[in-house]
């Protein structure tokens, strides 16, 4: 079962995220699968445990602690080239606005 | 209503071209699926006449529900609106539809038996193909060697006879994969004919369609995205359009036009795409050049999709405002639907933003050109061989075009 949890300070030493205020980690029983950076808005799955859906599940996630604090959109700029992540954002709701110099801008609409 | 419509043009002798024309409305209508329709135009075509009557349209019914099984509400409805026409009783209405359901069942089961002896066949003869297949003399994987035999060919003969060649959209027009600004999703037909690759740069480094098949199919891999639609390797040219039928409504493709009439996969259906491209080069290589067969293949192959055209005033005005070092962002205003509202929005670097319908945004691009003129060089912009950027100059600065031909200024 995947639990989304408040990182600890020892996994924030262990990712150097130790200047981050809000971090969760995503873990299926012990094993860590990835973690989001709430100040950055950002989103990472460990390699090994890529092309599973985790990525989703994660945005999903984001999106939600997102509607929480009462916010109903975001722009975000993802690299042309990382398909993933314009996969799981373009598949969630996000709408891809502009594209400039091989940056696409979207938005991120909640909820 | 449009099936009444439909049956009207049959009141007098209807030419094949007309009948043809109203194909997309149908389709569009809701009430018969793309199959359905593809099947009985078919039907339609095989009766090789220029025009067609009432009674032509009753014997084309008679004929599809003998050669398919399919006696589906639509087919039922244009029988029964034919009948109507003809004068015919309602009790005898009755029994000629009871009839064709009755037909279309043992037709079913023909099939069916058929099918199951084809199958079998097929199986027997994979098995054979499969004891005898020596990895050492193919160039792409197991899975798709496999997926190749079972479709009677292999990757050599493929090399040599279609392009396996896959595009990016930056292989296609650089300007507008860097630039460009999308209408709204909308719900289209395209052939896969006309979808010559994605954004291959991300899975694999080689452009080739059957050498990248291990990004999305490999059962040596344990994660879903590799192994979930290794079934889809079971397709031949003779059922897959129609088994992934279902999945173009439950999960369309993405589609993004690349430039006028070429596209590429967006963020949907990359493993559909890979298989479906994959069977159209296979039938294009048994048409052996035949033209009307060509044309027959790419028709079969289109399928709906979502696809995402270009909005070439809002992507030109982005590249020109962002190369003039005008704009910081150019991008399409969305209403509280998440529609666009037609109108842009350019972050200045200078600071600000204007909002800008498409008529103030081709003033404004225009205006911009012609204070930049005095500065610097803008020879550059009319030397473009792309027609559609050379287009969307001469809406913005058609004065200007006049001073410049194709190559540079006039002597």
């Amino acid at each position: 079962m995947l639990k989304l949890l408040k990182m600890s300070e020892e996994e924030k030493v262990k990712f150097n995220l130790i200047n981050k205020n809000e971090c969760y980690i995503l873990k299926k029983e012990d094993k860590i699968l990835g973690f989001i950076i709430m100040d950055d808005l950002y989103i990472y799955i460990l390699e090994s445990e890529r092309y599973n859906g985790y990525g989703t599940t994660l945005f999903k996630y984001l999106l939600k602690k997102l509607k929480e604090k009462n916010i109903k959109d975001f722009e975000t700029l993802i690299p042309i080239n990382n398909i993933i992540m314009r996969r799981i954002i373009e598949n969630n709701k996000g709408i891809e606005v502009s594209r400039k110099e091989s940056v696409v801008k979207y938005i991120c609409y909640i909820e | 209503m449009i099936l009444d419509e439909f049956v009207n043009l049959f009141d007098n002798s209807c030419n094949v071209e007309e009948i043809f024309s109203w194909k997309e409305r149908l389709f569009q209508s809701g009430i018969v699926s793309l199959e359905t329709l593809n099947s009985f135009y078919n039907t339609i075509k095989s009766q090789n006449k220029k025009a067609l009557d009432r009674s032509d349209l009753t014997r084309v019914i008679s004929t599809y529900i003998n050669t398919t099984g399919d006696a589906c509400v639509f087919i039922i409805m244009l029988l029964k609106r034919c009948l109507i026409k003809d004068g015919v009783s309602l009790k005898q209405i009755d029994e000629i539809t009871k009839f064709a359901y009755k037909q279309s069942l043992n037709t079913k089961a023909k099939i069916e038996a058929r099918e199951e002896e084809n199958a079998q066949r097929k199986e027997e003869r994979l098995r054979k193909l499969e004891q005898g297949l020596d990895m050492s003399k193919t160039s792409v994987s197991f899975d798709t060697a496999r997926f190749l035999i079972r479709n009677g060919t292999s990757y050599e003969e493929m090399k040599e006879k279609v392009p396996l060649t896959l595009f990016s959209e930056k292989d296609i027009n650089y300007i507008i994969s860097e630039y460009r600004i999308n209408t709204d999703e909308q719900k289209e037909l395209i052939s896969i004919g006309n979808v010559l690759g994605y954004d291959y740069e991300f899975h694999t480094n080689t452009n080739d369609l059957l050498k990248s098949f291990p990004s999305f199919f490999d059962s040596s891999r344990n994660d879903t995205y590799h192994l979930r639609a290794l079934s889809m390797l079971d397709l031949t040219i003779e059922d897959g359009v129609s088994l992934l039928r279902n999945s173009f409504d439950t999960e369309p493709l993405k589609i993004k036009e690349a430039s006028e009439g070429k596209y590429t996969i967006g963020s949907n259906g990359m493993h559909r795409f890979s298989v479906l491209r994959t069977l159209y080069l296979i039938e294009m290589m048994h048409a052996k050049g035949n033209i009307e067969k060509e044309k027959e293949i790419h028709e079969k192959y289109r399928i709906p999709a979502l696809v995402e055209n270009i909005d070439y005033i809002k992507t030109y005005s982005n590249y020109l405002l962002s190369v003039l070092n005008i704009s910081d962002w150019v991008k399409k205003e969305l209403d509280e639907n998440h529609k666009m509202t037609g109108r842009t929005i350019v972050e200045l670097k200078s600071g600000g933003s204007l909002t800008l319908t498409d008529e103030e945004l081709i003033k404004y691009v225009g205006e911009v050109i012609r204070r930049e003129k005095e500065e610097y060089s803008i020879d550059w912009m009319f030397k473009s061989n792309d027609e559609s950027f050379l287009a969307f100059l001469s809406q913005v600065v058609p004065d200007l075009m006049d001073n410049y031909e194709y190559g540079g200024p006039k002597c």
